[in-house]
């Protein structure tokens, strides 16, 4: 299941509360496996999760993790998951703006849409948290808000508000996608923006030399560690693994040992 | 010359870290910090921008002594909790004072004497009040005379892949700032530890340049020596093949010095060395030779 991609990232040894894991998702490859198996980590630890959804549905996490293992709408429903569906915003928003009444949130100044956002998250997590004691706060593809036209500054100015709630409210941990596509300078500034504050990076590549039937793609994780002293190069820094999406579960190991090849 | 730098036996108005994901600069900020609060001569301002002040606190020893001041830039640092608290407008929102000037000018304990200024990343701000106020700011910092302040010299560390004119901004910086320290990740002959390529330019305008790699320990202190670069060089790939084919071989192929000595001497059977200037005919007619020996334009009338 979910454990060894989890072990790959370390957060079965060291724990993730108060940090930012970024999960950064190249062009032609998809981060989402990364987002399900935390999420799968967090309930099973009996914590809670805050999910704002800016690219996939509810649904689908939901799907996905029928096949994990759990069920989100269930947890919702005993109020041990929260999500804020930005998809199903848009909509309300729209219609709110053309009928000129209450329940704008998303059109507007682009100051006013991230604060909006960041008060819909802090009341969810601060929710949250009165009922469990790990809660993880996870954003699916933060460079969205950049297609509804909000800036890098406003942006990133969202992210080190959502940081601020790691320090207020203990106990949360964050988890945060990026996408990245090549030549788009304003996703570069903000993935590496993000990647500057986070503590673990997780980067999500397609293989260089194409498709294949048994790696479905690579994954390096990097611990940064800016909190503890410096040492001449470690060599747990950075560590690279390939891995296979299967239908219930997504195999990691190092490269050159894909089943196929031993 | 890091370390001298940073004990200021080079005397440097704005020492300016730039960074990348590659390797952070944080820890040579750290370094940086730690030397100015275990010094004591004056008063030390940590602006925190990009990390929350616990962790700075956390990373420095004698961090709570009285001389240290932290700065909060990092929480609510465009009043949107504030705000929404209190129901103020926008208006007010904005005032919310994040620029340099204006966190040492509300804080109370700011004081006339001399001091030193850290910040922790001047990428947040910049995003927040563009880049040609903040440069401004930083240059009237180093100016003596503006605020009431002495500021004796600032810190500041800035990554390079976050600035979104970083062609327009960054050697404007440079430009401003007395040492520029830009961080590499570490490299074969720096062993392990990272690199800086450092860029001081002293007071009588000489400007020096020197790549050192450093390591820092868990009381934050520095440790620099000058990079040497080994390079593999191209001629010492060249003898190596030419050594090849006698290693090779139990046979004797090179010469010796008295051997090549006696080459030299050796005159060679078939060679002729003319030592006169000028070239000679010989001709030596064989017997089928029609040899005419009148002249043959006899009859004409020249």
């Amino acid at each position: 299941m979910a454990t060894s991609v989890c072990s790959a990232l370390g957060i079965d040894q060291e724990n993730s509360v108060g940090k930012l894991i970024a999960v950064e998702e190249h062009h032609s490859s998809n981060g989402n496996f990364v987002l399900n198996c935390l999420i799968a980590e967090q309930v099973h630890k009996e914590g809670s999760v805050c999910l704002v959804a800016l690219h996939n549905s509810f649904g689908h996490y939901h799907n996905v993790g029928t096949k994990l293992g759990y069920n989100l709408h269930q947890l919702q429903e005993k109020g041990c998951v929260e999500s804020i569906e930005v998809l199903k915003l848009l909509n309300e928003s729209l219609n709110a703006e053309h009928e000129n009444r209450v329940g704008n949130v998303l059109f507007g100044d682009e100051e006013n849409t991230m604060r909006n956002l960041f008060h819909l998250i802090k009341g969810k997590t601060e929710k949250l948290l009165q009922k469990r004691k790990l809660v993880s706060l996870v954003i699916d593809d933060l460079s969205n808000l950049l297609s509804l036209g909000i800036s890098v500054k406003e942006v990133l100015s969202f992210l080190q508000y959502c940081r601020t709630l790691l320090e207020s409210q203990p106990g949360l941990s964050l988890v945060v996608l990026t996408h990245i596509a090549e030549g788009d300078d304003e996703q570069q500034l903000l993935n590496a923006g993000l990647c500057h504050v986070a503590d673990v990076i997780v980067t999500v590549c397609g293989l260089k030399t194409g498709q294949s039937s048994d790696v479905s793609g690579s994954m390096k994780v990097t611990h940064r560690r800016l909190d503890q002293p410096m040492i001449a190069h470690e060599w747990n820094k950075q560590n690279l693994y390939h891995f296979k999406l299967l239908d219930r579960q997504v195999k990691v190991f190092a490269p050159g040992t894909a089943t196929c090849l031993i | 010359m890091l370390s001298n730098i940073l004990t200021r036996k080079q005397p440097s108005t704005l020492v300016c870290i730039q960074d990348s994901l590659e390797q952070s600069g944080l820890h040579l900020l750290r370094a940086f910090a730690q030397h100015a609060v275990d010094r004591k001569e004056s008063h030390v301002h940590i602006l925190c921008y990009e990390h929350p002040t616990i962790k700075m606190k956390t990373g420095l020893r004698n961090s709570s002594e009285d001389h240290v001041h932290f700065h909060d830039c990092f929480t609510d640092h465009r009043g949107w909790i504030d705000s929404q608290e209190k129901e103020n407008i926008r208006s007010d929102v904005h005032t919310k004072g994040n620029s340099i000037l204006s966190v040492l000018q509300t804080s109370p304990v700011t004081s006339t004497n001399d001091c030193i200024i850290i910040i922790d990343s001047l990428t947040p701000l910049i995003y927040n009040i563009g880049f040609t106020r903040c440069y401004r700011e930083l240059h009237s910092l180093l100016v003596k005379s503006t605020n009431g302040l002495t500021v004796s010299q600032v810190i500041c560390l800035i990554h390079e892949d976050t600035l979104p004119d970083v062609h327009v901004a960054l050697p404007q910086l440079c430009h401003l700032a007395t040492t520029t320290v830009k961080i590499g990740s570490h490299t074969q002959s720096s062993r392990g530890n990272p690199t800086a390529s450092i860029i001081h330019k002293k007071q009588g305008g000489k400007i020096l340049r020197q790549v050192e790699y450093y390591s820092i320990d868990a009381d934050n202190r520095l440790k620099s020596e000058i990079l040497t670069l080994v390079t593999p060089t191209v001629a010492g790939v060249n003898e190596d093949e030419n050594q090849l084919p006698e290693d090779l071989t139990t046979f004797k192929l090179s010469l010796g010095q008295q051997e090549k000595e006696a080459r030299s001497q050796l005159v060679l059977p078939y060679l002729r060395i003319n030592s006169e200037k000028g070239g000679k005919v010989f001709y030596q007619p064989d017997a089928a030779d029609d040899w005419d020996e009148e002249d043959p334009d006899d009859d004409l009338d020249i």
